[in-house]
């Protein structure tokens, strides 16, 4: 915006919209980041998820069965409050322990003990 | 009731950020500091908005705090300090702050009758409510430990240094400028020692006097009490995030 000219009544106006344009734009950014930052919150950040993993059983904790996150209440008493997915087969399945190749003991070189 | 506590920690956080933006510019203000395309006025008119923006989060920050069931935290323990069950000195702080961001926003508003020294006497205040607000956040604040809220707490006290540090120059006497200088540093580095000591630590929740019932009711749903992770179980339901 380029500034005005000396007209005082000009600058005056300018000046009041530049000022509500910077009010104007400081309330929106603190609610979107209220918001943001709630959300956030409910969704967990990084250190929460991470510590929540450390301390429960990972395949349980991921999706809040019956394992309490370590970060309180709300979490305990509302464990399903996020990350519903259902349950979908591997993309691989397990690996099946060989049968046909038979296992050989382990050769010994100095005759024992 | 779990959307009030979300709320009560985000508006907790940006009523922080905000009310670091406001002493950041009324220092910037007090100093004289502006450019033709940010003339003064308008750094005037934006310090009057945060700080009324301030008291809107803070309001919704603490009635957040106290409809949510969990902690026990009641209006009166909001506005009267070291008055509540939960946390007493640190929910305590928070109230100070409380306390000194009204007493500032009803002496700007009578400040055609109060006189200008009375007013400018106590909106010195701010200056005090801002280390408090955020020792508030620090003790009693569930995400304290998390790396994205220390950054934020790292930002607030470097914009406040540096509007600190603008408003400084202005004193006239020397030997008052190197005493305001070494009381902010003092007042930094007790901040960084006692987020080292305190909220950093493993067993913060016990220690910063959280009933026994939510600890133990905490406890026995996940971690022992006393391991590394107890610290952030009643951390969460205190009902004062930062």
């Amino acid at each position: 915006v380029p500034l005005p000219a000396n007209d005082i009544t000009d600058y005056r106006d300018w000046l009041l919209a530049r000022t509500q344009r910077a009010q104007r734009g400081v309330t929106v950014s603190a609610v979107v980041a209220a918001i943001g930052l709630s959300a956030a919150f409910a969704h967990e950040l990084p250190g929460h998820a991470a510590a929540q993993k450390a301390a429960t059983i990972p395949s349980r904790a991921d999706h809040g069965v019956g394992a309490a996150s370590p970060t309180g209440k709300h979490k305990a008493a509302h464990p399903h409050h996020h990350h519903h997915r259902p349950l979908q087969a591997p993309a691989q399945p397990p690996a099946q322990p060989a049968t046909t190749a038979p296992v050989s003991p382990p050769p010994v070189t100095s005759g024992g003990s | 009731m779990t959307a009030l506590w979300y709320t009560a920690r985000g508006t907790g956080v940006v009523a922080l950020l905000l009310l670091t933006s406001t002493v950041a510019l009324g220092a910037v203000g007090t100093a004289r500091a502006e450019t033709s395309r940010w003339p003064r006025v308008v750094t005037a008119q934006l310090h009057r908005h945060l700080s009324l923006l301030v008291v809107a989060f803070v309001a919704v920050h603490v009635a957040s705090t106290v409809l949510d069931p969990f902690a026990p935290v009641g209006w009166t323990a909001a506005v009267i300090p070291f008055s509540s069950a939960y946390r007493p000195v640190w929910l305590g702080l928070g109230a100070v702050a409380l306390d000194l961001l009204l007493a500032v926003l009803v002496t700007s508003l009578l400040r055609a009758r109060l006189g200008y020294r009375t007013w400018r006497a106590v909106h010195w205040l701010a200056y005090a409510s801002w280390p408090v607000a955020l020792w508030h956040g620090l003790g009693t604040g569930t995400d304290s430990r998390l790396t994205p809220m220390l950054g934020l707490d790292v930002v607030c006290v470097a914009v406040v240094a540096c509007g600190l540090w603008l408003r400084l120059r202005l004193l006239p006497s020397v030997g008052r400028r190197i005493a305001v200088g070494v009381a902010a540093a003092a007042v930094a580095l007790a901040t960084a020692v006692f987020a080292a000591a305190g909220p950093l630590q493993p067993g913060w929740a016990r220690r910063a006097g959280t009933p026994q019932r939510l600890l133990s009711g905490a406890a026995s749903t996940a971690t022992p009490p006393g391991s590394a992770q107890d610290h952030r179980q009643p951390a969460v339901i205190a009902g004062a995030g930062s």
